[in-house]
This record gives C-alpha cells, sequence and structure tokens, in this order.
C-alpha cells in the first residue's frame, strides 16, 4: 500500500512537471496554430537560467522567480518578430513551424552544449533544493517533501490559468481566437500582441518548469527533448487549447509512464503510446477537443 | 494609434477626400473611381464620402478575383453591393478591412490611407464588421462576445446597456453559448457586437442569409433605426429586394468589375442590368 501511495505521488508528481509544459503548448497550438517544437529548447533555457542564477545567488528561490523571465521574454520576440511575420507572409502550414521550432531547439542544445560544456566545462549540473524542502515529510510513507512541493506548484498554475482563461476579457479573447482567429482580429482586436503574450507566458511557464525540475532531476542537454515527447502526447490526448483537457492528458501520461515503470517495467517503453495510438484512432481530437471555427 | 496609419507612407496621390471637403470642390475620389463614371448619376459632389474604394484587385493566390471595383460611401448613406454568387462581393469587403490583402489600388476610410493597415486598426478607426458567416464563437457566451468588443474598443460597460436596448432578444441570451442561439439571434449578436464599438461604417455581408422571412424583416428593420442615427452601411445582399428597401444607391458587382452604379429608382429602369447580374427581369 505504502509502496503503492509513493509511486501515485510520483506519477502526480510528474503529471505536474508535464503540465506545466503542456499547457503553454496546447494553448500556443490552439491559438495560432504553430506546434512550437522549440518549447524543449525554453525548458532548458529556464533550467540552465536557474543554474547560473542559482550559482550566483545562491537561492533557490530568487532563480525560481527570475529564470522564467529569460524564456519569457525570448518567447514573446520569437514570436513577435520571427514567427508572425512568418505567418502573415504565408508560411503557416504546420510542418513549417514544426521544422522552425524544431531547429531552434537543436540549435538551443548546441549553444547550451558549447558554454556549459565545451568552454566552462562544466558536467555534473544542478540546483540546490531550498531550505525546508530538502528533506521527507511522513504521509504513511516517508515521501520527499520538494515532490510535493512540485505537485502544489502544478496545481496552483493549473488553477491560474484556468481562472485566467474562463474568468477575463483577454482569456475570452484567447478562447474565442482558438474558435476564429479571423474574427477576433474583426473585433478590432490587437492579435498581434495576444499571441505573442500568450506565446511568451507559455514560454514562462516552460521555464518554470525547468528550474523546478533542475532541482529534482540532473540538468542535461537531453532534457529538453526527453521533456517534450511526453509533453507532446498530453497535447494530444487533450485536445488542443483546453485546459481541463491538458490537465487530465497530463494526469494521464504522468502517471502511465510512472505507474508502468512501477509494475510492469517491460511495459513501460512503449505504454504511453499505446494510449496515444489508440487516442488516434478512435478520439483524434481528444478528450476535451473542440472542433475549432465559429458556428 | 490612428497616428500610426497616417505616418504610413502615403500611397502616391492617394485619392482619398479631405476629412472637411473643401466648398465646391469635387470628391478627389471622382478622379478614379469608375463608380462615378458607371452612370453618371445623381450625386451631392460637395459631400466627401466616408470610404473610398478605388480601383482595388484582390487575388486568391494566382486567381485575379476582384479586377479594379471602385466604390464609395458618403457619411450616412447606405450603400447596397449586390451580385450573384461568386460575383467577389464578399472579397470586396475582406479587402477593404484587410482580411484579404489588396494587391493594387486603394481603400481610404475618413481621410485615411487604410489599403494596408492591420485589420485591427482599420476596425478601430470606426468601421464594424459583421461577416457572412456572422463569425460567432461557439463555446463563448453571448456577454462574453460582448466583452471582448467593448475592451477591443475601450468602451465603458453602460456601452453594452445602451445597445441591448435595440436587441432585446440578445439581452435575453446573456449566458447562452454562441451554438445555442438560432440563426436570427446570431445575426443579432454579431450586429450588436459590431454597433459596441460606435462605428461610423457598418460593413454587412448577407445578414439575411439563412433566415426566416420574419427574422429578415427584423434585420432590415434594425439596421433602417441604426441608419436613422447617421450610421453609414455598406451592405452586401442576395436578398435584393430587402436591399432595396434601405439602400440609397446599388453597386452591382459581376466577376470582380462593378457593373452598375446607381440609385434603386435607377437600377428599376435598367431591367437589363437586373437580368443579366442579378438574375431577376
Ligand atoms: N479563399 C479562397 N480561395 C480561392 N478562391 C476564392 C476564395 N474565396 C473566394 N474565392 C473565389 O473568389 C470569387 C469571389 O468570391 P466571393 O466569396 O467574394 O463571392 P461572393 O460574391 O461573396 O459570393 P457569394 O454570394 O456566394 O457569397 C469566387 O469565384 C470564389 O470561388
Ligand atoms: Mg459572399
Amino acid at each position: 500500500m505504502t509502496f503503492f501511495l509513493f509511486n501515485l505521488l510520483n506519477g502526480l508528481q510528474l503529471s505536474m512537471l508535464i503540465f506545466l509544459m503542456a499547457i503553454g503548448l496546447t494553448v500556443i497550438f490552439g491559438l495560432m496554430d504553430i506546434l512550437n517544437l522549440a518549447h524543449g529548447a525554453f525548458y532548458m533555457a529556464g533550467a540552465y537560467f536557474g543554474y547560473v542564477v542559482f550559482q550566483a545567488t545562491g537561492s533557490f528561490w530568487i532563480a525560481l522567480a527570475i529564470a522564467p523571465l529569460l524564456p519569457l521574454v525570448l518567447g514573446f520576440l520569437l514570436q513577435y518578430f520571427v514567427l508572425q511575420p512568418l505567418i502573415d507572409r504565408g508560411r503557416s502550414a504546420h510542418l513549417d513551424m514544426a521544422l522552425l521550432t524544431f531547429g531552434l531547439l537543436f540549435f538551443t542544445i548546441g549553444l547550451i552544449d558549447l558554454v556549459f560544456f565545451e568552454t566552462l566545462g562544466l558536467t555534473f549540473m544542478s540546483i540546490d533544493k531550498p531550505a525546508g524542502l530538502g528533506s521527507y515529510v511522513n504521509i504513511g510513507t516517508f515521501y520527499p517533501s520538494y515532490r510535493l512541493f512540485i505537485i502544489a506548484v502544478g496545481l496552483l498554475v493549473a488553477l491560474i490559468v484556468w481562472l485566467l482563461l474562463e474568468r477575463t476579457v483577454v482569456g475570452a479573447v484567447v478562447r474565442a481566437g482558438v474558435d476564429d482567429r479571423e474574427m477576433v482580429r474583426a473585433m478590432g482586436v490587437n492579435v498581434y500582441v495576444v499571441f505573442a503574450s500568450v506565446f511568451a507566458l507559455g514560454c514562462g511557464l516552460a521555464g518554470l518548469a525547468g528550474v523546478i525540475a533542475g532541482a529534482e532531476l540532473s540538468i542535461n542537454i537531453t532534457m529538453g527533448v526527453q521533456i517534450l515527447i511526453p509533453t507532446l502526447v498530453v497535447v494530444v490526448l487533450g485536445g488542443l487549447g483546453s485546459v481541463k483537457g491538458c490537465f487530465f492528458g497530463s494526469l494521464i501520461v504522468g502517471m502511465t509512464e510512472t505507474l508502468s515503470q512501477a509494475y510492469v517495467p517491460a511495459l513501460a517503453l512503449f505504454a504511453t503510446y499505446l494510449i496515444l495510438a489508440a487516442m488516434l484512432v478512435f478520439r483524434p481530437q481528444g478528450f476535451f477537443g473542440r472542433t475549432p471555427k465559429s458556428v | 494609434m490612428s497616428k500610426s496609419v497616417r505616418k504610413k507612407p502615403a500611397a502616391p496621390k492617394k485619392p482619398v477626400a479631405p476629412r472637411k471637403p473643401a466648398a465646391g470642390k469635387k470628391p478627389v475620389a471622382a478622379k478614379k473611381a469608375a463608380a462615378v463614371k458607371a452612370a453618371g448619376m445623381a450625386k451631392q459632389p460637395d459631400i466627401a464620402p466616408l470610404l473610398t474604394v478605388s480601383d482595388i484587385h484582390t487575388y486568391y493566390g494566382d486567381s485575379h478575383v476582384l479586377q479594379g471595383v471602385s466604390l464609395d460611401v458618403k457619411p450616412g448613406e447606405c450603400v447596397a453591393l449586390l451580385g450573384r454568387n461568386g460575383a467577389g462581393k464578399t472579397t470586396t469587403l475582406r479587402s477593404i478591412v484587410s482580411l484579404t490583402p489588396v494587391r493594387r489600388g486603394h481603400v481610404g476610410f475618413d481621410g485615411l490611407d487604410i489599403t494596408h493597415s492591420p485589420t485591427h486598426r482599420i476596425i478601430r478607426e470606426g468601421i464594424g464588421y459583421v461577416p457572412e458567416d456572422r463569425g460567432i464563437f461557439s463555446s463563448l457566451s453571448v456577454r462574453e462576445h460582448l466583452d471582448i468588443a467593448l475592451w477591443a474598443a475601450k468602451k465603458p460597460p453602460e456601452r453594452r446597456d445602451e445597445v441591448l436596448k435595440i436587441f432585446p432578444r440578445i439581452s435575453e441570451r446573456l449566458e447562452h453559448f454562441g451554438q445555442q442561439l438560432s440563426g436570427g439571434e446570431q445575426q443579432m449578436l454579431s450586429i450588436a457586437r459590431a454597433l459596441l464599438a460606435e462605428p461610423r461604417l457598418l460593413i454587412l455581408d448577407e445578414p439575411s442569409e439563412g433566415l426566416a422571412p420574419i427574422i429578415v424583416d427584423e434585420v432590415r428593420d434594425t439596421l433602417a433605426r441604426v441608419k436613422k442615427t447617421g450610421t453609414s452601411i455598406l451592405l452586401v445582399e442576395q436578398n435584393v429586394a430587402m436591399a432595396l428597401a434601405l439602400a440609397d444607391r446599388v453597386v452591382v458587382l459581376s466577376q470582380g468589375m462593378v457593373q452598375f452604379t446607381g440609385t434603386p429608382a435607377e437600377l428599376e429602369a435598367q431591367p437589363d442590368v437586373k437580368d443579366t447580374y442579378l438574375g431577376i427581369a
């Protein structure tokens, strides 16, 4: 029983990390039709910049507060000055955007490798857990308190994003944009600013996930690709632009990966993909997927 | 915001009339506008047009859809743009608000060259756009539709109450989602939303399409009231009777070219135009 509880919490912890990544990806895809594979790069930017800030200040909390700002700003610039102008010129096919952002992901990996490994010679990097979150708490089983913290952050972010999307005008604009982007423009909304802001927030959350992961897992150049794959599965499972779908999709993927590893290790490598394949066959629009376009 | 529109390098000799017309001077638009040449109809030369479309050419890929369309709408005037399926009516409206880019020619609104301005700036200059499919968001409530419009136009919430007075049926359905509305309600919401920003020009693309006759009458009466408030209207319609009931002037389009411009009475006097381009004798 305690073994099960332990794994359940691990699954929840992984789910929340994946959720922080997937929520940005799914809203960006739903709103702008951009499959931003560079999302993994923004996760890495958060982790590595978090490491730098942590080394400079010695504080996890300062790193957590400051590091996501780098991917946030970079995300805004990328969308506003690179992707949107390309879209306006007609380069908006899914494949164009996916290839471009995929290239950006590997460019980032190369750049980070050049700076941190080739130049600075850093190999084993991580951010120290903050005081008070470095030990275990007894909740029927001894469980790392930092992982409970990850779960709490994920739940809190999910709540805030949901409130922003469902309870504010800008959230309504985003949902309207997922339905019918053109009509939002025709209502006098400056979609360029809205798009870039949403893109930036998504990248900022990816960066936040990167900092948080940097204190639990190790910081290395494969981390971006590693997290990107389950994240993409969540986007397919949850349906585009839906917080609810993204949340449950993250739970399914996080739990499947963790529980299959704990109980049926032989299945672990492809359990998630079985679910993905089944989803694509039986419900390609995702759990909560809406058919986009206005009525 | 409007400043930056003005800053745009003015196209050489833009055929856009000044805000305040010089007394006795013909509208600059008259120089180029084929609309004026078309039939030499009754014109009021001393009123500068609010909207001037001059010789626009619009393409979808390689297909040359608008081949030099010119028309204008004067302040307070209702102009009906008629034509058969595929004539280019929707494309003309989309070109005006830059949803489909114009390749050649100019669009002027209230003295500004808006040909290449982004859509949201054009809308904020004072144009309300009611698209062909009504543009209602299926998963947003009626209230949210109006909230977005208020937000985009930077209007206070009281403005919503003003507009809802004209649309009682919408005000009873504030919490309904777009997909729960009937066609007529969707059309009314689309018009109400466009009017929230107090546009000087309302552009509508076939508002009567797919509606029961009694609802069409309701839409017509609503537009008549809007017109009475001094708002200019550019109305695309297949329902010729409804359009002629509202219009001060009619522009007939066929294969991306203007075939006739004149008053409803002048159109009545030309049965061959009605027959050839509208399919009614
Ligand atoms: N997105 C598009 N891509 C390619 N061609 C298009 C597109 N939209 C319209 N067309 C073509 O452009 C021409 C004009 O179309 P438009 O929609 O402007 O006509 P319309 O007068 O509004 O017709 P309707 O009365 O059916 O709405 C038509 O021949 C149409 O097939
Ligand atoms: Mg049309």
